[in-house]
């Protein structure tokens, strides 16, 4: 039999399969009147120590579910166990972010809410490419980390719609460039807003729980999802 | 490791595309990948080599392009090609908008045909 050689045009996007995932958990949050935030940031950011300090506050206001996605443990999930909220673990047996078709697969074990926290892989590069259909990304930066992260990597702080600068009372023990820190991410993220506070301390929670009630209200009120600088 | 789940990915979308073309054997296949995509040119030629395996591009190669990120100022207009992660404007000296360099597109693929399968 002859054989003919042939060359095929595709030009197909290697992420549509997620994007394609994430538009779907969009349209059923939407449907659901749910208001979803992706919680990212580097290992030990802080990110679990954040939502142990305000979910016992949000739970007062709201049908409150979180969602961990973690490599193999559960153990921030049980941390949060006595939160008050919904929690499901996801372990990803290795892969360092989560995808629309994994937090798909668990929203069927979580009960009626109002808000969702998806606390992302620890990780400053790999779940930017990630749509999980949330309505803001919120970015914990810590100030053990060292200052020069926001320009390392630069598109996790450009994605973002708040960035937390966490871990706030050890900044007399390290030494760290503040405004520096502050001007490049103005830079970067001219929209996003900058939160300073201490999880562990319990101080400066306030603007950062007023930031979440802003989000659940723009949800509420059918208005677009926050700005972001780049997709 | 996340450049194993973006060749599986490529993998499975070209064995089904050949496959509905009657193609028998992929020799190569062509893949754009922006430098801000967050996949590394070398971990995606190791990892796609693991995985071809047993699959209709058992022979095949993978070519990479790199594609340099795009930026635009919404300041004066200009956009320009520039091998950095962020940039300010050369002409005007504000921060330019990355558009492009995000990239991850499975560009084409060529292969072997027995009876002779329909190209685009
Ligand atoms: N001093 C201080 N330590 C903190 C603060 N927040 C978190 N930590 C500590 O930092 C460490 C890591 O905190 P986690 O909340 O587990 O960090 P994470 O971002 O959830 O980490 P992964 O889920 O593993 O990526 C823990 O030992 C916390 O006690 C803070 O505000 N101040
Ligand atoms: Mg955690
Ligand atoms: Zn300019």
């Amino acid at each position: 039999m002859e054989e003919k050689r042939i060359k095929v045009a595709l030009a197909r996007d290697l992420l549509q399969k997620n994007k394609t995932f994430a538009s779907d958990l969009r349209s059923r949050f939407a449907r659901q009147g749910l208001t979803v935030i992706n919680l990212l940031g580097s290992p030990g950011a802080g990110k679990t120590a954040l939502l142990e300090a305000s979910l016992p506050l949000l739970c007062r206001h709201y049908r409150v579910g979180v969602i961990e996605g973690d490599l193999y443990t559960s153990r921030d999930a049980e941390r949060l166990a006595r939160s008050g909220a919904a929690v499901i673990q996801i372990n990803t047996e290795g892969a360092c972010h989560l995808d629309a078709q994994l937090v798909g697969g668990v929203l069927e074990e979580l009960p009626e809410l109002d808000l969702l926290i998806i606390e992302n892989v620890g990780n400053l590069v790999c779940p930017v490419g990630f749509d999980l259909g949330e309505d803001a990304r919120a970015v914990v930066l810590s100030i053990s980390e060292g200052d020069d992260k926001p320009e390392k990597y630069p598109q996790t702080f450009r994605t973002a719609d708040v960035v937390i600068l966490s871990k706030l009372d050890l900044l007399p023990y390290v030494s760290y460039d503040l405004p520096a820190v502050t001007a490049t991410l103005a830079q970067l993220n001219p929209v996003a807003s900058l939160i300073q506070l201490s999880a562990t301390k319990e101080s400066g929670l306030t603007p950062w729980l007023l930031w979440v009630k802003s989000v659940v209200a723009k949800k509420r009120g059918g208005a677009e999802g926050c700005h972001r600088v780049c997709k | 490791m996340h450049e194993l789940s973006l060749v599986s990915a490529l993998v499975e979308e070209v064995s089904r595309d050949a496959q509905e073309r009657g193609v028998s054997r992929i020799t190569s296949v062509s893949l754009a990948v922006g430098k801000r995509a967050h996949a590394l040119p070398h971990a995606l030629l190791f990892c796609f080599d693991l995985i071809k395996r047993d699959t209709i591009l058992a022979a095949a190669q993978l070519i990479i392009e790199v594609i340099p990120p795009l930026f635009h100022c919404e300041s004066c207009g200009l956009s320009e090609t520039h091998d950095a992660l962020w940039l300010d404007c050369t002409c005007c000296g504000l921060p330019a908008v990355p558009t492009g360099g995000t990239e991850l597109e499975i560009r084409g693929y060529e292969g072997d045909c027995p009876r002779g399968g329909k190209e685009n």
